[in-house]
């Protein structure tokens, strides 16, 4: 069984884990440098989470304002990362993506048009402009089937259902890379000189999620135990809209393009409730009245932005604040009402699938009521620190694109800007790979040891007997990071989140595993919950040592922003044992001066 | 959609496994023909791009294949299409609903350059579907398969094999394929 002379074996120039969009356009621009490329997937080719992003792809091509460019779009972007994003990638992120969006175009995507058939642009919080492409709001749908046609049309190799457990180095280089096959249980070994990690984000973690079963930090533990680090974990975006009701479906997505096509948000006592919730940062460019802010949507040049949509994390903790208050909907949420504003065909035209989603899973018609909605974990801001221009991170040949990259959003995400992260550094990841692969002249071969460690290591589980059972582990983990490192944190109670993980580890140590590898997810959790439990560990450690209140990271003990931290980074490591993670405080890149001009008009 | 609301409280809730594919583990089972069949479908291509760097669609002609590409791959049609659930040998000739959207988008999209109906024909198997609508009937997107994909895919396929101007017109001119 662990013997490597008898495991399947592949060699490949650039391998990609992870088949998300980032993944996908990863592996088409290793492909289109002339790599042998492979991608492996959790799940089945065209069901990665990317599917789930329903509002849009942000890029300034200006068919809708002519007035926006990516010098804007820039600026967005670092005013909603609290400028803690690093200011290369946001100036890549910006600059780059009207081309990745027009290529989607030549491989069969079809964007909503303007009336004069350009692609149709729509607004989304902290954006200036409205400037994200969109298809109805199955944005994600549109842009992963039209990778994934892409991938298949260039014959390229796709391991589907297959995971992906350890990373193989050699002198500290990348060597390739050790997993199993869902379906048989059976090892695999890929050989390569690069991997690309687009293995997406955390938030199964936590208790309340937006997120996919597959979002279990893979590829932020991978990293990690290869000796790269991770920047920016404690900023964890909270979308402010999923839904609360009923429980089978808490925490599912509602789109932001509720909310950008005029959807506002009320408490019980029937109150537009952000007016109240306007921090100064903001002041001067969002509507202090519901008649500037209704007037917006026809004018934008005269009048000032809609509190609604200010950057996620404000609005998140401003339903936080009104549900604390008492002044919540039945189930715990907040009313987010379009159905009042605009008529059921445009309700049905513009948001076909949150009609579809309300009227199936919470029998709510949205075009006649208003839905109920809260606060749930939606996306990792951290992820591995990675050289901007080529995305590859401080281990030789490890790249990583997409969510699981870190920097690029800073201490939050502006809604639109995913799409376009992946697009823009899942081709940057995918080139450099290649690149990178063809200039080794001699391939470092991937040790005998290493393999048989980590089959032993897969196994372990099924060798122990009588231990707990995986999915009770995964609950109580889930539980801490939702009560102790949540949307509201404190120091005691992280420190309490420290203890318990500590103890979680204990248990997952001891877990046992029942029956045989084939299709087993008992099995596969038992593996992917070290995973969670190492970013969970990152998240807590770096979220107590940053002592102020920025984006996603909110201190009940500090709850202002302190201008100390606005130039710290931290960054998360293993020690040389892999057993505990440590903090390090690094100096924010410095922006150059042309782009900081930028931040000095009005 | 099925929700357990829907059942009272004492009634049995049969779960079996999609009938046409074999069996892995349980409910798993081997779905690894549709993405053989993805392999076949042709590859899009679109004419060139305008001078400024843009394309023109227009809204009411994008949306004919976006209905199509709401499609999320659950397989539903394939597995009660009955054309492969009862006939096996019928899988390597027969593409199935699925693919068959794929080539209604390609034929229906406004950039696509080339003819699609010879292979949608000969090696997708289009003509063997005999319009019971069963995956109509099943999709959870609500794509009318049938109507909005099949039926003029089978139309566009019957235009090119048996209209007698376009077979005259290539008797006579010697053209080895029609506009």
């Amino acid at each position: 069984m662990t013997d490597p002379s008898t495991i399947e074996r592949h060699s490949y120039d650039v391998l990609v884990v992870g088949a998300g969009g980032a993944g996908l356009r990863a592996a088409i621009a290793a492909r289109d440098a002339g790599a042998r490329v492979a991608v492996i997937c959790k799940s089945l080719l065209g069901k990665a989470h990317t599917v789930m992003a329903e509002g849009g792809a942000a890029a300034a091509m200006g068919n809708v304002y002519s007035e926006d460019s990516w010098q804007v779009h820039f600026r967005d972007t670092m005013r909603g990362g609290k400028m803690l994003n690093h200011w290369r990638m946001a100036q890549l992120h910006a600059q780059e993506a009207p081309d990745r969006i027009h290529e989607l175009e030549e491989w069969g995507a079809l964007f909503d048009r303007t009336p004069d058939g350009l692609i149709s642009q729509r607004d989304f919080g902290g954006h200036r402009y409205a400037r994200l492409a969109h298809v109805g709001d199955r944005t994600g749908l549109e842009l992963i089937r039209t990778l994934q046609q892409r991938t298949v049309a260039l014959g390229i190799d796709v391991y589907m259902e297959c995971t992906v457990t350890r990373l193989l180095q050699s002198d500290g280089r990348i060597a390739g890379a050790f997993g199993y096959w869902r379906e048989s249980g059976r090892f695999i070994v890929f050989e390569a000189p690069t991997v690309v990690l687009a293995t997406g984000g955390i938030g199964k973690s936590y208790k309340v999620t937006s997120n996919s079963w597959e979002y279990t930090g893979d590829g932020h533990a991978l990293a990690l135990q290869a000796g790269a680090s991770l920047v920016n974990m404690e900023f964890v975006q909270f979308h402010p809209t999923g839904m609360v009701w009923p429980p089978s479906v808490k925490g599912i997505l509602v789109t932001e393009s509720v909310r950008g096509d005029g959807g506002v948000l009320r408490n019980s006592e029937g109150k537009r409730f952000m007016f109240d919730y306007i921090p100064e940062f903001f002041k001067a460019e969002t509507a202090d009245s519901e008649e500037e802010a209704d007037r917006w949507y026809k004018d934008k040049t005269n009048n000032r932005r809609p509190p609604e949509l200010l950057p996620r994390d404000e609005v998140a903790r401003a339903i936080n604040s009104e549900v604390k208050a008492g002044r919540g909907s039945p189930h715990g949420g907040v009313f987010l009402d379009i159905a009042s504003r605009h008529p059921a065909e445009y309700i049905q035209r513009r948001l076909p699938s949150m009609y579809h989603q309300f009227k199936e899973l919470a029998d709510v018609d949205i075009t006649a009521e208003a839905m109920e909605v809260g606060p749930t974990c939606h996306y990792v801001m951290g992820g591995v620190a990675v050289e901007p221009d080529t995305a590859e991170s401080a281990v030789p040949g490890l790249y990583a694109a997409g969510e699981v990259a870190g920097g690029m959003h800073g201490a939050n995400r502006l809604g639109g800007n995913s799409l376009s992260d992946l697009l823009v550094f899942g081709r940057r990841a995918g080139t450099a790979a290649a690149e990178a692969a063809a200039s080794v002249t001699e391939r470092a071969a991937v040790s005998d040891d290493d393999i048989r460690t980590a089959a032993e290591d897969a196994l372990a589980p099924f060798e122990r007997e009588g231990g707990e059972n995986a999915y009770s582990v995964q609950q109580d983990l889930q539980d801490v990071m939702h009560n102790l490192v949540g949307i509201i944190r404190s120091a005691d109670e992280m420190q309490k989140a420290l203890e318990e993980l500590d103890r979680l580890r204990q248990r997952t140590a001891q877990l046992s595993v029942e029956g045989h590898r084939q299709y087993n997810p008992g099995w596969h959790l038992a593996l992917d919950l070290s995973n969670m439990l190492l970013v969970s560990e990152c998240i807590a450690k770096a979220a107590l040592e940053r002592t102020e209140s920025r984006g996603g990271h909110t201190r009940d003990d500090f709850p202002a922003t302190d201008d100390t931290w606005a130039t710290v980074n931290l960054h998360c490591s293993l020690d040389e044992s892999e057993q505990a993670v440590s903090i390090q405080r690094e100096p924010l890149p410095s922006m150059p001066d042309d782009l900081r001009d930028l931040f000095e008009e009005k | 959609m099925t929700r357990l609301s829907i059942f009272d409280p004492e009634e049995t809730v049969t779960v079996t496994p999609l009938r046409t594919f074999p069996v892995i583990r349980d409910l798993v089972t081997d779905v690894s023909y549709n993405y053989e069949k993805a392999k076949q479908v042709p590859t899009f291509a679109p004419e060139p791009r305008q001078p400024d760097g843009t394309y023109r669609m227009q809204q009411e002609d994008v949306e004919r294949g976006q209905e199509f590409r709401k499609c999320i791959e659950c397989y539903l049609c394939q597995t009660v299409c009955h054309v492969v659930r009862d006939h096996e040998d019928n899988k390597t000739a027969f593409a199935g609903p699925r693919f068959f959207l794929r080539y209604a988008e390609l034929e229906m999209h406004p950039l696509e350059t080339n003819d699609h109906r010879e292979a949608a024909s000969a090696e997708a198997g289009v003509g063997m579907c005999n319009i019971t609508k069963c995956c109509t009937e099943v999709c959870p997107e609500g794509i009318k398969i049938t109507d909005n994909a099949i039926i003029p895919v089978k139309e566009r396929v019957a235009d090119r094999k048996y209209d007698p101007l376009v077979w005259l017109g290539s008797k006579i001119f010697r053209r080895s394929s029609d506009t």
